[in-house]
């Protein structure tokens, strides 16, 4: 940029130039900065994160301290034996694991055909209306759609209500649909689907649909069109989807804590109850460490499996 | 499988039968009464506009798009109700539609494999078309990892490796760039009469139509105006639309006045000119309208044979003359484009950049001549 252009010609905007004299001079300083100033408030950011997980990863080899207090005993990984060896937080994987799976696994049943449907459909209406169904729970709160859930769920909710009139149920009884694993993975599967429709749709959308007529034209049936062709196109967005589905139920901390009370305790909960009343940051902390790490490796999983599904 | 369901015989036949055929998207049809053949080894394009038809045809013979009426018969056989993949058709898709998740070879080896055939004669296969599009060195390539002019080779020797009776190329030069495009064409053709293959393309491109094929099939507005040999569709187009779709055709507006000589028609034009019309099917009193190919028109340099007046200027037996202004040159290096006036309609003529008349400027008025014989009439 040519610094001079500046200066107190009569082109220089008002809001450069004026009665200040030293807006110039301030711009052409700043002009002669490196451009690797441009980055400075990314790496502030990224500081204050690292400095974050730095403290987290610390906390979690000491032995004891609260929120707010000092770190204390000595150095090591005895914490991450602890939980490890304890099977009450062991349970809390295991549940974490197994929620996660069944809400990714139905997530990716039930989303697959809607976003099938979204991206097919020739009437531009029921696409419209379809994505709204989709979109405006995913834009409500979460605590007030997991209430409305509570409210179908119950033992005197929408569901045990309509058994009861059509008399599939005994007016006595009532299927147990709240407060229990049931409940947990209907909710982390009604959390996740938006996402992994909308993740399918974009995958979907990408597919060119003249790659299934050109595999027709040579001679391909529908079934061997759709397992050589549409499939493994597909697989790299059913992939993300699942993905993205099994992360965000593995890290889910309201629908456990509103859909499973004190009888469902997945990971994010049993850390907050660590961290909150019990004080013990330690444990917390390498919980936090251990679902980090899984975090990250089912990522690299998934990368790794999209990259060959595309190379 | 394709061979199962159809027999390789070689039929003696045309490939193609298209009888009365007609194409609807709910109500509105958008192709109707379209009837021709394409005999074995032919190259036939389809040319016209975008929105007259022709791809819905090319995917209603690939079996995309049923026929809403008529028949369509490739080797004798009705294909109503036959699915795409039970059609032995081969189709060069606009965009090539390579699987992207298959290397070149893998993508050849396709259609050879939903065949059945044995595995050997599926990596012949492969090979033999690879070697035919001279893409030996990139079998282990990702579509991607290709040029365009490369994917396009890939996907017409995917469609080769079919082996099938009927190629179909939709806008095959379209996603190339001019100087590609023209070696292509030179090249696809060679390959495909070598191989002696059928084909059907679809073009909008005038240019490639002529260089091209066999026979020319030009469609408006969802039905077929003209059939015939590129000479015959460029030489004599049956009205003003081929005439100025296939090449650029002068439309001048006359009258018949009957003949005047053996062979030689005469018109008058609609401010009173006489013009000479050899090879006229018009008679008297047929109003008409008078085609005349840019480049079938001269400027005799200098005032030689130049008379004063322009009103003047008689046929001279073969020879038309007329006088008009000489309004703007476009030089094209190896032509130049002229544009006269002519009361009040313009004409254009394309001369050889040589011959060229560089002593005109514009206002100037000129004198411009055609063959009786390069003339077409047609009614109106």
């Amino acid at each position: 940029m040519n610094t001079s252009a500046f200066g107190r010609s009569k082109e220089t905007p008002a809001l450069l130039s004026g009665s200040d004299r030293g807006a110039p001079a301030l711009v052409q300083r700043v002009q002669r900065l490196s451009p690797l100033w441009l980055a400075l408030p990314a790496c502030l950011v990224l500081f204050i994160f690292g400095i974050g997980l730095l403290d987290l990863l610390l906390w979690s080899l000491r032995s004891s301290g609260s929120l707010g207090a000092e770190a204390l005993g000595p150095v090591g990984l005895q914490t991450y034996a602890r939980i490890l060896s304890d099977p009450l937080y062991l349970g809390a994987l295991g549940a974490t694991l197994r929620l996660s799976a069944v809400s990714t696994i139905a997530s990716l049943v039930l989303g697959l055909p809607i976003a099938y449907w979204i991206v097919r459909t020739p009437s531009a209406r029921v696409r419209a209306t379809l994505i709204m169904l989709v979109a405006v729970p995913f834009m409500t709160s979460l605590i007030v759609r997991l209430y409305a859930l509570m409210l179908v769920l119950g033992n005197t909710g929408l569901v045990n209500r309509v058994l009861h009139g059509l008399g599939i149920l005994p007016e006595n009884d009532f299927l147990p649909l709240i407060r229990n694993e049931t409940s947990v993975a209907i909710g982390l599967t009604y959390f996740v689907l938006p996402f992994v429709i909308f993740t399918l749709a974009g995958g979907f959308r990408r597919f060119d649909r003249t790659l299934e007529e050109a595999a027709q034209s040579l001679g391909a049936d529908e079934v061997i069109t759709f397992f050589r062709v549409t499939l493994p196109l597909l697989a790299p967005g059913v992939l993300a989807a699942g993905t993205l589905a099994f992360v965000l139920a593995g890290t889910a901390f309201a629908t456990p804590l509103l859909l499973g009370g004190s009888a469902v305790r997945m990971i994010a909960n049993v850390i907050y109850d660590q961290a909150m009343f019990a004080q013990n940051l330690p444990v917390a902390a390498a919980l936090s460490a251990v679902a980090l790490v899984f975090t990250l490796s089912c990522l690299m999983l998934a990368g790794r499996l999209g990259r060959r599904a595309h190379a | 499988m394709k061979n199962s369901v159809l027999p390789s015989v070689s039929t003696p036949g045309p490939v193609l039968e298209l009888d009365r055929v007609a194409i609807g998207y709910g109500r509105e049809p958008v192709v109707s009464d379209v009837s021709f053949v394409v005999a074995a080894g032919e190259f036939v394009t389809l040319l016209g506009p975008s929105g007259s038809g022709k791809t819905s045809l090319l995917r209603a013979i690939a079996g995309f798009v049923p026929v809403t009426n008529g028949d369509i018969r490739l080797q004798g056989r009705p294909m109503a109700g036959v699915p795409p993949y039970e059609r032995d058709i081969a189709v060069v898709f606009q965009n090539y539609a390579l699987f992207p998740h298959m290397t070149v070879v893998q993508n050849l080896a396709f259609g050879p494999r939903t065949l059945g055939l044995p595995k050997a004669e599926i990596a012949r296969r492969a090979q033999q078309v690879l070697r035919q599009v001279r893409l030996e060195a990139f079998g282990d390539r990702y579509p991607h990892e290709l040029s365009g002019g490369q994917q396009q080779r890939v996907a017409i020797a995917r469609a080769l490796a079919m082996q099938p009776a009927l190629l179909l190329l939709d806008e095959p030069m379209s996603n190339l760039d001019a100087r590609l495009r023209a070696q292509m064409r030179i090249e696809l053709i060679d390959l495909l009469k070598s191989l002696s293959v059928t084909a059907i393309s679809v073009t909008h491109d005038q240019d490639e139509a002529l260089a091209m094929s066999d026979r020319i099939v030009v469609m408006a507005e969802g039905g077929v105006r003209q059939i015939g040999t590129p000479g015959e569709i460029y030489q004599r187009p049956i009205d003003p639309f081929v005439a100025g779709f296939v090449g650029d055709a002068n439309v001048i507006r006359a009258t018949c006045r009957g003949e005047v000589h053996e062979g030689l028609a005469r018109f008058d034009t609609e401010w009173g000119h006489p013009l000479h019309v050899r090879g006229c099917t018009l008679r008297a009193d047929d109003a008409g309208l008078l085609l005349v190919r840019p480049e079938a028109i001269t400027l005799p340099a200098g005032a030689s044979g130049m008379p004063a007046d322009a009103q003047a200027v008689e046929p001279n037996g073969d020879l038309n003359q007329l006088l008009g202004v000489f309004k703007s040159r476009a030089y094209m290096g190896a032509t130049s484009e002229i544009r006269v006036t002519l009361h009040g309609e313009e004409l254009l003529v394309r001369l050889p950049a040589s011959h060229d008349r560089h002593d005109l400027v514009p206002g100037d008025s000129v004198c411009i001549q055609w063959d009786a014989a390069a003339v077409r009439a047609i009614r109106r």
